[in-house]
């Protein structure tokens, strides 16, 4: 590919040079007078450079000159797209903002950067081809197709207006998905660009190319993709700010006949026929004991008894798996799990709201009416609407108390947008998005909303008044677009503002329209970024991962599951329980962990479950259920649960493990990423130990015993850990192992420490 | 009964004469990190990419920096400028308060009467008296000064420790971060991942039993007995290996079991927490308190192979009763333990490969208030910096004839990270990112500090 074609509808338009508007010189007023004066000088022998380039249409900067910058690195993050430059150029960050470039080019570096007298002399290329010391080395060769647009440009006398000038309209990628028949395989992809004089241009060699994921398949800069083994996923595609990406497929090489998969509801025909795409097989089905280890921790956030293992696994009715699924679904145990993972959403946490006796109780107020609300099963949607509607006293009104967990407008609008949107807008604050739609001006337009969010009363301690405020103002504070000029509520993706007074001259009350917009079924967002958080927290990774991050170039790994499962939870009423109901009675949810001979490499595709910690409370819980250990947490019952606590409590294990700290938005999500200290706090901690040897535990009891031989203690042990009997190698193991010590005590305490320090004890598998 | 313990070992009681943000905040650091029990967030940890990412550094050759380690000294509170490194004797009595300037060894440079120790130490201390940052509440402020970057609520950002422990090669068995005697809050690793957090000993290196959480045995274990159910528990782990080729993670948690067994059985990683090695003069020295003895703690980590240590001291938030609290023996511990560590880094020769960085979140009003204290002022407020590529006795800026506003060379917390990620040989200008893609430029338009390079 070499230079871009011009299309014949292009022309229109072209070719005449731009006499200086006045509303560019406006947006000059900013610039130093050196600058200033630079821009006058090029005005001077303008003319001049008109009729060198009166035979062809000159260059114009942004659809020409911008995607240079892209393509030869210039504008990346270790270069000159750089907060602050490298050599005192910057330019818009990958050239997301491509009109915003001029100026630095052609009027920053006290107008040495281009020569519009003799242009082979400009910085630029001097620089951009080696000719000049550069720390970016040699970016093309004089004579290069690059370097003649730019020299033609700077030739025509630079010219530029961002009025006039035709920008980008619309990428499209072809082709838009794609399946690579097998390892090795390539497939050339075309990229056209759209312009805002309607035409077109292939621009496949200026765009930049991002294979989603490097062990499947690469891209090249010509945009070429080469597939390496089985699996799929998104090329990302830039090009001027516009990112659009396309989808690949390539399937297992293996000629042995697909088997015969039986799904048990609409979900599993999304997963398996994405699979059988692939030629990729699911794991067998869980077995009985497997299926309750992980649905109680999953649903409960406890570990079976042995008795429940035992009934479960001999209990011969035919819909047993659905049926211990609704018991599940309805008891209290379930809502203490919802209300920490939604405790998590909100980040409610005493800190949050001031650290100090009111933090506290504003903390237990918000918990105690998500544990309500879930324990009565309000649908999703008016639970958030309650949320962002909320008006009243922090003292009486639990969900007014969202609105003390951030108190400036753009981060209560970042809460908004991440934790019920899906949508992540933090880049966008200071620059464009460099993978999502969203601008600064977007950023700012939507936070306007949360200006008219009022509070009356003190701002730290004490109660607090929640109300609206119809002449709440929010000033853009952005780098780029309107900076200092008042934002207009904005919806996300809207192209107008919103009307602030309604026909009978009544200011509008926006938030409330906020609310109805956040969770009306004409929301692209909401119900498909609820029912992918929800999947999440039962199948370990989003359909579209990471799950507060949900845009194009984020694609989902089974295409169809999410408007499908979203579909259903809207038709549902926005039923939470329903929703996760469906997604547990799958056999998707129900596969082994086990890898067969197609899956092991599959980390996305849902062709096994994917063993993950248990989040850190319920290992905490899990625990004391195991050995027997009692323990309790500050001023709370003695017999209370640590998932059931709803203020946070000191405690080394918590934090070791992965609590969320409820602190950044990005913290939605509890880590539970594994760490050196986790393996030595089990390893060799007197906190673990004490739990094995607790008296009136588990294994005192057992060793009080005088009827329990080794066997049923080692038995009952491994029944009490892994909700399983040992095998028979492991029973000999042990037994051998009970032999050679001398004390029978220490055996069975190494024998339980051993169990729960496996593993297979802290995973839910 | 363990509060006490912990207040001991953190050395920041429960102040009352500093704020009630400061100290629900204080309070909240401690329930949440759990001193509690003794402890600190997070220990010893590197996941596995930052593992590989750490082989990826010294691949890269990164271990050329002016400082291999540095030990960050944190006043929590905010200390006042004007009573300790930036006196102004001429300024009315509402502002002058109740200290004189005393000479240094350097002649041109005065200090706090009150610090007569660190005055014998200038010659090595690049004293910086135009800091300045937008941030006058605790918590912001302490996120600004501890990672350089203004806070946000989209994510949480490195500390310098955090990001020195990223970017620089491993050496040795130890930790590349550890936070003596327990974390300062913002002073994780925030989206790089807990495996970047810094370890903590968990315990006051001043107490005559301390020995550091989960590296000594528990009660009861012999070394028999140890080895006995390692046994055991690979043979109840290995039924597990049938996930294991599927999943990462769990592949992840068995390669930490075999680096917490290879750090369990070092002996020499755990003697650089033997405090009982020094000799009982040096530790005098250096101040039988928390604070001194935890700066020793530094000293032998630093030499043991760590690259980033921080180190806490309290009782800064001087709201009421200011002259008194700070006479009272704030002054002098602080004193004693820093002048005891310039001097003893130096004695030693590796002062110049070590870099000291005394830091608060903020400085004071130069307006004493009606309690006789003075209040939060971040507009212009002192840093120091010493050892480790910094240019000793030099005074960088000046704040105006009250202390109000910088009057020369503002210093703003960007210019700071860049100093110190440059003297580590760690590139500031670049952009790191998380896992999941969130990235960030290091120092976002900061400058490495001319004057203070030496």
């Amino acid at each position: 590919m070499t230079r871009p074609q011009t299309t014949a509808s292009e022309t229109k338009g072209l070719g005449i040079p731009i006499p200086q508007t006045p509303r560019l010189s406006t947006r000059l007023t900013g610039f130093s007078l050196a600058a200033t004066t630079a821009l006058l000088l090029g005005l001077s022998f303008f003319s001049g450079g008109q009729k060198a380039a009166a035979d062809k249409p000159a260059p114009q900067f942004v659809r020409d000159i911008a995607p240079i910058l892209d393509k030869k690195g210039c504008s990346t993050a270790g270069c000159h797209g750089k907060f602050g430059g490298r050599g005192g150029f910057q330019v818009s960050l990958l050239t997301l903002s491509p009109v915003d470039d001029y100026a630095p080019i052609a009027l920053g570096g006290r107008g040495r950067r281009i020569n519009l007298v003799e242009p082979d002399k400009s910085l630029i290329l001097l620089k951009a081809t080696g000719k000049l010391a550069h720390g970016g080395g040699e970016r093309f060769k004089v004579g290069s197709p690059e370097y003649n647009v730019i020299r033609d440009w700077i030739s025509a006398g630079a010219p530029f207006d961002p009025h006039a000038d035709v920008n980008i309209k619309s990428l499209s990628i072809l082709p838009p998905s794609f399946v690579l028949p097998k390892a090795g395989a390539q497939q050339q992809l075309k990229v056209v660009a759209e312009f805002t004089d309607g035409s077109r241009r292939d621009v496949t060699s200026y765009a930049n190319y991002e294979s989603a994921d490097t062990a499947v398949a690469t891209a090249d800069g010509a945009g070429a993709i080469k597939g390496l083994r089985w699996g799929g996923g998104a090329v990302v595609v830039r090009y001027l700010g516009e990112v659009k990406a396309t989808f690949l497929t390539l399937p297992r090489e293996d000629k042995t006949p697909y088997p015969a998969v039986q799904g048990f509801n609409f979900i599993d025909d999304y997963v398996l026929s994405n699979l059988k795409k692939m030629n990729v097989v699911p794991s067998r089905l869980t077995t009985d004991r497997e299926f309750i280890r992980r649905v109680y921790l999953d649903l409960c956030g406890r570990l079976p008894e042995p008795a429940e293992v035992t009934a479960f696994a001999t209990d011969t009715t035919p819909n047993k798996r659905a049926k211990l699924i609704d018991k599940l679904l309805d008891s209290p145990e379930f809502v203490d799990m919802r209300t920490l993972r939604i405790g998590d959403l909100l980040r409610i946490h005493p800190q949050r709201f001031g650290g100090n006796i009111q933090g506290e109780r504003s903390a237990a107020l918000l918990t105690e009416w998500v544990h309500d609300a879930v324990e009565s099963n309000m649908p999703y949607d008016k639970f958030v609407h309650e949320l962002i509607a909320a008006r009243g006293s922090s003292s009486r009104v639990g969900p007014v108390n969202f609105y003390r967990v951030e108190r400036t407008p753009e981060d209560r609008m970042e809460t908004v947008s991440q934790a019920f949107l899906g949508q992540r807008m933090a880049c966008a604050r200071c620059h464009k998005h460099p993978f999502d739609r969203w601008t600064t001006d977007d950023f700012w337009n939507f936070a306007a909303f949360m200006g008219r969010v009022g509070s009356r009363g003190r701002a730290l301690d004490g109660e607090e008044e929640i109300y609206h405020e119809p002449y709440g103002r929010v000033i853009n504070q952005s780098v780029t677009g309107k900076r200092g000029k008042e934002a207009m509520p904005t919806l996300l993706a809207a192209t107008e503002p919103m009307k602030l007074t309604a026909t009978n001259g009544q200011r509008t009350d926006v938030v409330e329209k906020l609310a109805d917009w956040a969770v009306s079924k004409q929301n692209p967002y909401f119900a498909k970024a609820t029912v992918n958080r929800l999947w999440s927290h039962y199948l370990g990774r989003g359909v579209v991962h990471p799950v507060d991050d949900m845009r194009a170039t984020t694609p989902p790994s089974v295409p169809g599951l999410l408007e499908a499962m979203a579909k259903d939870f809207v038709k549902n009423g926005y039923d939470v329980k329903q929703a996760i109901r469906v997604i547990l009675n799958s056999r998707t949810y129900q596969t082994s962990s086990e890898p067969n001979a197609t899956n092991a490499l599959d980390t996305k595709f849902y062709a096994k479950f994917y063993p993950r910690p248990m989040l850190s409370p319920v290992l905490l819980d899990a625990l004391n259920q195991a050995t027997g250990a009692q323990e309790r947490f500050g001023d709370f019952p003695p017999d209370y649960r640590t998932v059931k606590l709803t203020l946070p409590v000191g405690s080394y294990f918590l934090d070791t493990f992965g609590r969320s700290h409820r602190e950044f938005l990005a913290e939605l999500e509890p880590k539970v990423e594994p760490t050196l200290v986790q393996t030595l706090h089990i390893l060799n901690s007197p906190y673990i130990e004490d739990k094995v040897r607790t008296s009136n535990g588990t294994l005192t009891k057992l060793l009080a015993d005088k009827t329990v031989t080794d066997g049923k203690l080692i038995l009952a042990l491994y029944q009490k850990t892994l909700s399983r009997p040992p095998t028979q190698k492991e029973m000999m193991a042990a037994l051998t192992y009970f032999k050679k010590s001398a004390k029978r005590e220490e055996a069975a305490q190494d024998l339980l420490w051993a169990l729960v320090s496996a593993r297979e004890f802290y995973f839910v598998s | 009964m363990e509060r006490e313990a912990a207040e001991r070992a953190s050395n920041i009681v429960a102040d009352k004469n500093a704020c009630t943000e400061y100290n629900n905040l204080w309070a909240a650091n401690m329930g949440r990190r759990d001193f509690l029990r003794a402890g600190g967030l997070t220990a010893l940890g590197l996941g596995m990419t930052e593992y590989f990412a750490l082989g990826a550094a010294s691949a890269k050759g990164l271990d050329g920096g002016a400082a291999d380690s540095a030990i960050l000294i944190w006043m929590g509170g905010g200390p006042s400028h004007l009573d300790t490194f930036d006196l102004k004797p001429d300024a009315p009595q509402e502002i002058r308060g109740a200290f004189n300037p005393m000479k240094t060894n350097v002649s041109g440079i005065e200090i706090c009467e009150h610090l007569p120790n660190l005055a014998k130490q200038m010659d090595k201390v690049c004293l910086i008296r135009s800091m300045t940052t937008p941030e006058a509440a605790h918590e912001r402020g302490t996120h600004y000064m501890m990672t350089g970057f203004p806070p946000l609520p989209g994510f949480g950002v490195p500390a310098y420790g955090s990001v020195a422990a990223s970017q620089l090669p491993l050496r040795g068995a130890l930790p590349p971060y550890i936070a003596v005697p327990s974390p300062i809050m913002y002073g994780g690793a925030g989206f790089l991942g807990a495996a970047l957090d810094p370890f903590s000993p968990g315990g006051d290196p001043n107490d005559g039993g301390f020995s550091v959480r989960d590296l000594t045995p528990a009660s009861g274990m012999t070394k028999e007995r140890v080895d006995r159910r390692r046994a055991l528990r690979d043979a109840v782990d290995s039924a597990f290996a049938r996930f294991e080729k599927g999943s990462d993670r769990a592949k992840t948690v068995d390669s930490f079991y075999k680096r917490a067994y290879a750090l369990l059985s070092s002996d020499k990683a755990r003697a650089a927490f033997d405090m009982k090695q020094e000799k009982d003069d040096l530790r005098n020295v250096y101040g039988r308190n928390s604070f001194g003895q935890s700066l020793l703690l530094a000293r032998r980590l630093v030499e043991g192979g760590v690259r980033f240590v921080t180190v806490q001291h309290g009782g800064w938030d001087t709201h009421s009763n200011a002259f008194n609290a700070l006479r009272g023996g704030t002054l002098q511990q602080f004193d004693q333990g820093l002048g005891a560590l310039l001097k003893d880094l130096a004695d030693r020769g590796i002062l110049k490969k070590t870099m000291v960085i005394v830091l608060g979140e903020f400085g004071r009003t130069p307006q004493i208030n009606r309690d006789g204290g003075r209040d939060h002022h971040s507009r212009c407020f002192s840093v120091l910096m010493a050892g480790g590529g910094i240019k000793g006795g030099t005074i960088v800026g000046a704040s105006d004839a009250k202390g109000y506003e910088p009057a020369e060379r503002p210093v703003h917390p960007e210019d700071l990270s860049a100093t110190i990620y440059e003297r580590l040989g760690i590139d500031y200008t670049q952009s790191i990112s998380s896992p999941e893609g969130v990235r960030v430029t290091l120092s976002r338009g900061g400058r490495p500090i001319e004057q203070a390079i030496a």
